[in-house]
């Protein structure tokens, strides 16, 4: 029992015979002890237990037949208990699989101890087992489960990101170092809206932060500037890693890079846009033969005029005017045709609708259908791209008039009330089935004959409308027309209405 | 040549009703212009026109039933159609124009062959 250094000096013998049996049969450890012949001299209650065994055929029994041979030769344990008589500094430790006569394998962490007596002789080898069973398994399933995870991140096509409560960012996975050309040893601890374009900074900024004061997950679309200086759009999807006492110590990102969906969408709504070009061709046609027809026979006249030099500066003026009217004509279907830009900008409604007014214009004369639109001068200019937005308002007026082949009524209504402008288009038209309604924004799907719509333009307007972060609503009675509510938010700063106040006037 | 021959000019495009007004006047027609359909079928009510020219398009109305509605006011007035019209509905354009005994030009024309067509028309109108 040692030199007696760490025990207690009243003790008397009898205390410590107690001490060590209570010891012996309550600790978590199976305990055998060894005499030098390595037969069994003690065995505690946990070991029997364990090994399903019972006092009378442990004690006095030889190491080999308490242990099966396979483990004591795996783990050389009548060596190493042979070692320890020898050598009484000699201490082993290691882990052994034990399977005990019907019960489940075990995995044991062992301490091979002598006890030596007051020469330094060893007189007894203890044998400490301790189950370690559901330790592996947790920390096997724990490590399994880690590895997994590491791998779908580090395999994960999307950006899976992690940011600590000040945003800086924690990791990086292969996608994002793919993406924004950064590696992550690059970007560590660098806030993640460094690396996004100016306009978005403040949007991840402010996400972060309602995320860190306990706020619901986040979507957000902020672009990502490449080290190369490329602008990628990614769709953000935000969340709180909550530690105990419910304090956000982490953030979560996973990022969707979108340049390709945006080439896709951009493609799909050049596309629909040539098919509305396609149906006002023939509008257009007849826009620029008639000043075409003007000027070419004023020219004539002209050639005719002989000394009439009133007539000549008379024919030469018109032949002007009509000129101009022909290139305004060719300017505004370009401005239809340009592929879209991706910068918002203050645009100011009225005029993007008066233009889409004039590029359907002659369509609606053909059919006799009046058009009535008053502008509204106080109308805030909102956040937008004006490209986009006259593709939708054509494309709604063009609907209408193809709902009035025997011509009609439209009507443009604008209406601002808070933060949000409202554009209405009311058709005295056929109006729409009730049964349609519920189809009309699926792309593809078209009432009117092979060749005559693509089925995209309204799916493509409601998607449009959705990127400015508006809604599209219709309200349609059969026989009556059909009302679509366009509803706009301005996002707009006092600043930038300043500036744009001015460049209402032309 | 007369100067008794009136020609009717039916455009809602005010400066080709002028053109076509000092062009025909510079031949010695005596012209009279209208910008929508109503007020054509009223010039040609109240004066005895030999030729209309009459643009198919027209804000009130189409101008072939503006062609039509006048031929029944007036059997002999001789007919000439004009139109900046798209290629999709030329055959159909053209078989009315057949139905009414109209001749077509389309825009834009050249001078020369309108003066020829209306020298021709009315030529013949006198013929006859």
């Amino acid at each position: 029992m040692g030199k007696g250094e760490h025990l207690i000096s009243s003790f008397t013998k009898g205390d410590y015979e107690r001490l060590f049996l209570g010891l012996f049969n309550t600790t978590r450890a199976s305990v055998l002890i060894f005499d030098r012949r390595l037969h069994v001299l003690a065995a505690n209650r946990n070991f029997l237990v364990k090994s399903r065994r019972t006092e009378e055929d442990t004690l006095g029994a030889r190491l080999e037949e308490v242990f099966p041979s396979v483990l004591i030769n795996y783990i050389g344990l009548t060596e190493k208990v042979r070692t320890a008589f020898k050598d009484s500094l000699f201490s082993s430790e290691g882990q052994m699989t034990y399977r005990a006569p019907g019960v489940p394998l075990r995995i044991y962490y062992y301490v091979l101890a002598p006890v030596s007596d007051e020469y330094g002789a060893t007189s007894f080898v203890m044998l400490l087992m301790y189950d370690i069973t559901e330790e592996q398994r947790l920390s096997g399933e724990v490590q399994r489960a880690e590895r997994h995870l590491a791998s779908v991140v580090q395999s994960a096509g999307d950006l899976v990101i992690s940011l600590d409560p000040e945003e800086r960012i924690l990791s990086w996975n292969p996608a994002a170092e793919r993406i924004s050309q950064y590696r992550w040893d690059e970007i560590l601890h660098r806030p993640l809206h460094s690396l996004c374009t100016e306009e978005s900074q403040e949007l991840v900024q402010r996400a972060v932060r309602r995320i860190v004061h306990g706020g619901p997950p986040e979507s957000l679309e902020a672009d990502l500037v490449t080290r190369e200086g490329q602008r990628v759009p990614v769709a953000w999807a935000l969340s709180g890693m909550q530690g105990e006492g419910g304090t956000v110590t982490a953030i979560v990102g996973a990022g969707r890079d979108l340049t390709l969906r945006r080439q896709l969408e951009a493609q799909m709504i050049q596309s629909a846009k040539m098919s509305s070009l396609g149906v006002m061709a023939g509008g257009i046609a007849h826009e620029i033969r008639n000043p075409l027809g003007i000027c070419s026979a004023a020219s004539q006249l002209m050639l005719e005029s002989g000394d009439d030099r009133e007539l000549m500066l008379e024919c030469a003026r018109r032949i002007h005017e009509n000129i101009k009217r022909a290139a305004l004509v060719i300017e505004n279907l370009l401005k239809f045709a340009r592929p879209p830009a991706e910068q918002y900008v203050p645009v100011d409604l009225n005029r993007i609708i008066e233009e889409s007014l004039l590029l359907i214009s002659n369509q609606a004369r053909n059919q006799h259908i009046r058009i009535n639109f008053v502008a509204d001068p106080e109308l805030p200019h909102i956040m937008a791209n004006g490209n986009l937005l006259q593709q939708v308002f054509t494309n709604l007026l063009l609907n209408a008039c193809h709902a009035m082949p025997e011509g009609g009524d439209v009507e443009v209504g604008l209406s601002q009330r808070d933060d949000w402008v409202t554009i209405k288009f009311s058709d005295t038209g056929q109006g729409i089935k009730t049964e349609e309604i519920s189809r009309i924004f699926d792309p593809f799907y078209t009432t009117r004959p092979v060749g005559q719509g693509t089925g995209l333009g309204l799916p493509i307007s409601y998607s449009i409308v959705r990127q400015h972060g508006g809604h599209i609503k219709v309200d349609s009675v059969v026989g009556k027309g059909s009302i679509f509510t366009i509803s706009l938010p301005v996002h707009q700063t006092g600043v930038q209405h300043d500036i744009f106040q001015t460049d209402r006037r032309h | 040549m007369t100067s008794s021959k009136q020609i009717v000019v039916i455009d809602d495009e005010a400066d080709m009703c002028w053109v076509l007004d000092r062009l025909m006047r510079h031949r010695g027609y005596d012209v009279a212009t209208a910008t929508s359909g109503e007020l054509g079928l009223r010039l040609l009510q109240e004066n005895a026109a030999a030729l209309a020219i009459i643009d198919c398009k027209l804000p009130d109305r189409d101008g072939l039933d503006i062609a039509a509605d006048a031929l029944r006011l007036q059997p002999q007035l001789e007919l000439i159609l004009i139109s900046g019209f798209p290629f999709a509905e030329e055959s159909a354009l053209r078989k009315r124009v057949q139905e009414l005994h109209a001749h077509f030009l389309a825009k834009p024309f050249e001078v020369t062959d309108l003066a020829h067509l209306v020298e021709q028309i009315l030529a013949t109108q006198t013929d006859a």
